[in-house]
């Protein structure tokens, strides 16, 4: 077994006097895409700057690759972790797409050839072809957050933080982010993404961590999660339509439409043989 | 002179950007003030007039937030934008080597501005970091306000490049759609 | 500018909430006050501008802001005695030369060290009296009133009301560089190349807004008319009109007297 990429133990951290997050404890390991999952301030934000070095623990420890986050900088972990924040315009800083993208991978001190090579991949990826020349601000929204997941993918870090963002793309586009999440995680990445879409948590993640009342409520794999009626319940989640209706049906969970089906058939070609009788 | 709202709402981004770059510089622990970066932005896309009122009414947010009697420099923050804005109008901000040139005139301009005050009201001295070479001038034999004005240039030159630097690379970086708004702005276009 | 400034981020208003009647004094004459204050401390000799620096704390203690005061006077004025002191006190050959623990002080140096101190504190302590008893939407309710151009009017409430959350934005910019591997302890080189990551996106998102804010303004008739009517104007009086009257009258007397004393 892999040793984990990420791995908390019982971290706690307040704002001040008010707690946010207490005891704390998953491991993340290479490969596995995780959903964090609950309601408005339940401390998700919170927990992804503990994650990649914004915020360090009141209590507990947060090891990434087996290394305490309290000893490193930002910059350092930046080389391990990255993020795309909700708000792309943020760290957009240079006036066209291409330079926007070099300039994570230029602080790693590759040479020139592997720069060009992890641009070149990181454009295809996102399809932001014949836009390399145009400046970020002249973009629309979803466009520039792709410009965003280019640049974080440039770094090739190994633990990917997503913050929202599937939020406001058009089907097209959540169907390529999807990709590069499979991709990623083909690939022996982690991903910890932010959610607060059931559809999508059900489409590219493995497992769900769930914060309720500041503390992990739920760590449960996407399947496990879904067909148990109370545990969304518990992080004020909902339950993608989907899981509904197979369990409406008494089947066992379903989390796409052909799973639905899949379980459907059986069930009604039963009868038909039954009817036949 | 009227200035359009467009212009009127850039100015009071400009100023609020003077008062929190400031800040910024504190972050990278720069040790230099580059307070000024709104003030010839403004006058790179306004005008002289714009810039330099852009420049007095820094001072005088900063005196109603900070420190009342860093207010007294408002004459330096006036020249900036003035200058700025006359050299934008004869292109001296469309290409990189003119620019560091502008900061230069400004740098030394607005260092002559502030000896005066600095003499007059403060007695020689600003209560920061270039007090030490001041002094050292002063020990070394040279009269007061040569010591001043020796101390104070150099680090005002430092300042007033880079600030024009940053100006010139802000501007080069705008959206077309945002700076062919500002007609003014077509001296500065290469 | 190139006076020693804090280094705390806290960009809040330096006014203090109150009641007192300075708070309640209409706040163009406290203006004016403050002018004649600023006269004052350029035409009094040193014992008058400290006197009347000193007069002015205790007003401002007494309406509630002494913290400020303290904190605002030890501030500007440490570094300066340091460097007066000095400047003056050793170096400039001023007369009178004293032996003092060691150290040859010209005593017209300190003299004249105490001179630019009583001057700036005075200075100081009249414009905090304004500051901290004054917030600036109420300074702007009165200017409007008084037929403040509207134009001018908005170029200081807007700034003021945009710096906290501009100093936030700057903040949050500063944290996703960072995420992205910006490195803000380096050598110098490493942080002046630093120093654009963290000004660019501030500069531009504030930039992009204008179009829309110049939208909004132009929409709700700003400028349509060279007056603005003011719902609430800060309460104003005979009294305080002929004191302001009476102070600024006496002000070209000021000027007159200390130049005559001279």
């Amino acid at each position: 077994m892999n040793a984990p990429l990420l791995d908390l133990r019982a971290v706690g951290f307040a704002y001040g006097e008010t707690p946010v997050l207490r005891d704390i404890s998953f491991a993340v390991h290479p490969g596995e895409v995780v959903a964090l999952v609950g309601r408005n301030g339940a401390g998700k934000s919170t927990m992804l700057r503990l994650l990649n070095g914004l915020l360090r623990p009141d209590a507990g420890t947060v090891l990434i690759d087996g290394a305490d986050t309290a000893d490193r900088k930002v910059s350092e972990l930046a080389r391990t972790v990255g993020t795309v924040f909700q708000a792309p315009e943020q760290q957009i800083f240079n006036a066209t797409v291409r330079s926007e993208i070099a300039f994570g991978p230029a602080q790693l001190n590759l040479g020139e050839d592997a720069l060009q090579a992890r641009i070149a991949e990181a454009v295809a990826r996102t399809g932001l072809e014949g836009l390399l020349d145009t400046h970020p601000l002249d973009l629309d929204a979803a466009t520039r957050r792709f410009v965003a997941i280019a640049s974080v993918l440039a770094c090739a870090p190994r633990l990917l933080l997503l913050d929202e963002a599937q939020r406001g793309l058009d089907r097209q586009r959540r169907a390529r982010l999807a990709d590069i999440i499979a991709e990623e995680r083909a690939a022996g990445r982690a991903i910890v993404l932010v959610c607060h879409d059931m559809d999508f948590v059900a489409d590219t993640a493995d497992r769900v961590l769930g914060l309720a009342g500041g503390l992990l409520a739920v760590d449960a794999t996407v399947r496990r999660f879904f067909a148990d009626e109370q545990a969304p319940h518990s992080v004020s989640v909902e339950r993608p339509q989907i899981a509904v209706l197979a369990a409406a049906l008494g089947l066992p969970v379903a989390l796409t439409p052909a799973e639905l089906v899949a379980r459907l058939v059986p069930t009604m070609e039963g009868d038909a043989d039954a009817s036949d009788h | 002179m009227r200035l359009d709202t467009r212009t009127l709402v850039l100015m009071a981004v400009a100023i609020v950007i003077n008062v929190v770059v400031g800040q910024i510089a504190v972050w990278v622990k720069l040790p230099l003030y580059v307070d000024a970066v709104g003030t010839v932005l403004v006058a790179i896309l306004a005008g002289p007039i714009a810039g330099a009122l852009t420049g007095v009414l820094t001072n005088l947010i900063w005196g109603l937030v900070s420190d009342p009697t860093a207010a007294a420099f408002f004459p330096v923050s006036m020249v900036v934008g003035l200058l700025a804005g006359w050299l934008a109008r004869i292109g001296w901000f469309r290409s990189i080597g003119m620019t560091v040139a502008a900061g230069a005139v400004i740098g030394v301009i607005s260092t002559i501005v502030a000896i005066p005050i600095i003499v007059y009201m403060f007695g020689g001295v600003t209560g920061a970091g270039t007090d030490f070479a001041t002094a050292y001038l002063v020990a070394v034999g040279h009269e007061l306000v040569r010591s001043v004005a020796i101390a104070n240039l150099v680090q005002n030159l430092a300042d007033k490049i880079l600030t024009c630097l940053l100006a010139w690379l802000i501007v080069k970086r705008l959206p077309l759609r945002f700076s062919s708004g500002f007609a003014f702005f077509a001296h500065s276009k290469v | 500018m190139a006076v020693a400034r804090p280094s705390g981020s806290d960009h809040a208003l330096l006014y203090v909430p109150g009641t007192s009647w300075l708070h309640r004094l209409n706040p163009m004459t406290k203006l004016v006050a403050v002018l004649w204050i600023a006269v004052a401390a350029f035409v009094l000799p040193t014992a008058g501008t400290i006197a009347l620096a000193g007069l002015a704390a205790a007003t401002g203690i007494l309406a509630g802001a002494g913290k400020v005061f303290a904190r605002r006077l030890a501030f500007t004025l440490t570094p300066l005695t340091v460097a007066l002191f000095v400047v003056h006190g050793l170096l400039v050959g001023h007369g009178n030369q004293t032996d003092w623990f060691g150290l040859t002080v010209s005593r017209d140096g300190i003299a004249f060290m105490f001179h630019i101190l009583g001057r700036i504190a005075a200075l100081l302590a009249g414009s905090l009296l304004f500051v901290t008893t004054t917030h600036p939407a109420r300074l702007l309710k009165a200017l409007d009133s008084k037929g403040f151009p509207p134009g001018m009017a908005y170029l200081i409430a807007s700034p003021l009301l945009l710096l906290d959350p501009f100093t936030t934005r700057a903040r949050a910019i500063r944290e996703a560089q960072s995420a992205r591997g910006l490195d803000l302890n380096g050598s110098l080189m490493t942080r002046i190349r630093a120093f654009p990551a963290l000004l660019m996106p501030l500069i531009t998102l504030a930039l992009a807004d204008i179009d829309h804010r110049a939208q909004v303004l132009d929409g709700r008739g700003f400028r349509a008319v060279p007056r603005r009517t003011v719902l609430d104007p800060p309460p104003d009086s005979p009294a305080q009109l002929w004191a302001r009257r009476l102070i600024l009258i006496s002000i070209p007397f000021q000027i007159a007297g200390g130049l005559l004393w001279r």
